[in-house]
């Protein structure tokens, strides 16, 4: 085998949540363009399994497929998983120090207006304090929540942030980055007919998550198989909590296979050609 | 005695094509009973005898980068034992090609025959690169 098969999808979040389908929402591309994949870059990609047999017809090399979902507009994958902790502690320090220049404020508003001048003046001053605190705790977006599919809601502790780290609150909670879209299962044809064998696997690569779909495909049963990839994105919620969406999406395996030869000779194995 | 040495070479494939060179990034190792020597470099020493079969295998040390043989040429002989099946492919890196054979009996024993060996790492230019200091030494 001269490489593992890696295929990414890249899946366009926030259409995919309003056409409630990942169906023309959705982007496959794979490393195999070179082998006869075809497709790539669109959304029916055919990844080519090229395998090859021993002259007794064994199979002689593995094809490995490994799959990465992506989506576009969550944050980058290249960026440690722990970059949203930094950012939401920089988010609360600075809320802080904005409350504790009004609460600064607000003394020494009360020094100056509390025997100066009776009733409307102080009530304005204090009402007007209080009307900018207001603001800036409406303008904390919270801390982000995540439902699970029982409908269990937890809290994740870190602030909704947008593609740059930036704090987001209620009135621009559109520019929000999206959750990465997480694969929870591989079906279809290429499986039930044993064509494919797929399993999750652990990964100390935090990029996704610790985890990630790989298979093993059987390149004696050749032809064009199609698999159905199980995803889950999440949606944002009015109240700031994330809820999963499950989707599938189907693409499709064309698995060949042809002898192995011997490179010196072209045929059977011979003397070394070392004159 | 062992009838088949086997030839591992692991490539680092990233590197070899930053750095537009296998020097380096290439590693040979052998199961030859016969203890070689450099084992490990890209100057190993493979100790044979006749009628042993030996086996070149090439392993990319980043599982998802591509790197088959190309080729692989005993330097000194004549042009028309290029022979062999430029790759069983037009289509690059179909790695159906087994890179093996018998030792000749012919050998010229404690001489070092040295081979060329071209691999091939993905497509484009640049891509396709080699080594000359392996050999074979017949004991």
């Amino acid at each position: 085998m001269s490489q593992q098969h890696a295929i990414i999808l890249m899946i366009d979040i926030q259409a995919a949540i309003n056409a409630g389908t990942l169906t023309e929402n959705t982007y496959l591309i794979d490393n195999m363009k070179s082998h006869g994949s075809v497709g790539n870059g669109t959304a029916n990609l055919i990844t080519a399994v090229n395998g090859a047999y021993w002259f007794d017809g064994s199979q002689a090399g593995e094809a490995v497929l490994n799959w990465l979902p992506y989506g576009i507009g969550a944050l980058p994958p290249t960026l440690p998983r722990t970059f949203r902790v930094p950012k939401s502690t920089v988010a609360n320090a600075e809320k802080i120090n904005s409350l504790a220049e009004k609460l600064k404020t607000i003394s020494e508003t009360k020094e100056s207006v509390s025997d100066k001048k009776p009733g409307d003046q102080k009530t304005n001053a204090v009402a007007n304090i209080a009307e900018q605190l207001k603001r800036i705790m409406e303008g904390a977006s919270g801390t982000c929540k995540i439902q699970d599919m029982r409908g269990k809601v937890k809290d994740v502790g870190l602030k909704v942030m947008d593609m740059t780290g930036k704090e987001v609150n209620s009135d621009n909670i559109s520019e929000a980055s999206y959750i990465m879209p997480i694969i929870t299962s591989i079906t279809g044809e290429a499986v039930d007919k044993g064509v494919m064998f797929p399993a999750q696997y652990g990964s100390p690569d935090l990029v996704t998550d610790g985890w990630y779909w790989s298979a093993s495909v059987d390149t004696n049963k050749t032809g064009t198989f199609a698999y159905t990839m199980h995803i889950q994105i999440y949606a944002l919620s009015a109240n700031k909590t994330w809820v999963p969406k499950d989707m599938t999406y189907t693409s499709h395996i064309n698995v060949t296979h042809a002898p192995k030869r011997n490179g010196f000779t072209g045929g059977a194995m011979q003397a070394l050609p070392i004159s | 005695m062992s009838t088949h040495i086997n030839i591992i070479t692991a490539v680092d494939v990233v590197a070899a094509l930053s750095e537009r060179t296998l020097y380096e990034n290439i590693y040979l190792m052998d199961n030859s009973p016969f203890h070689s020597k450099g084992q490990g470099t890209a100057s190993l020493a493979t100790s044979c005898q006749p009628g042993q079969v030996i086996q070149w295998i090439v392993y990319a040390l980043d599982l998802q980068t591509p790197v088959v043989i190309k080729k692989i040429v005993f330097l000194g002989a004549s042009s028309d034992a290029e022979n062999g099946a430029q790759s069983a492919s037009e289509c690059m890196g179909s790695d159906l090609d087994v890179w093996n054979g018998v030792v000749p009996v012919n050998m010229i024993p404690g001489a070092l025959r040295h081979y060329r060996m071209e691999l091939q790492m993905g497509v484009g230019q640049n891509s396709a690169m080699s080594v000359a200091t392996p050999s074979l030494k017949r004991v």
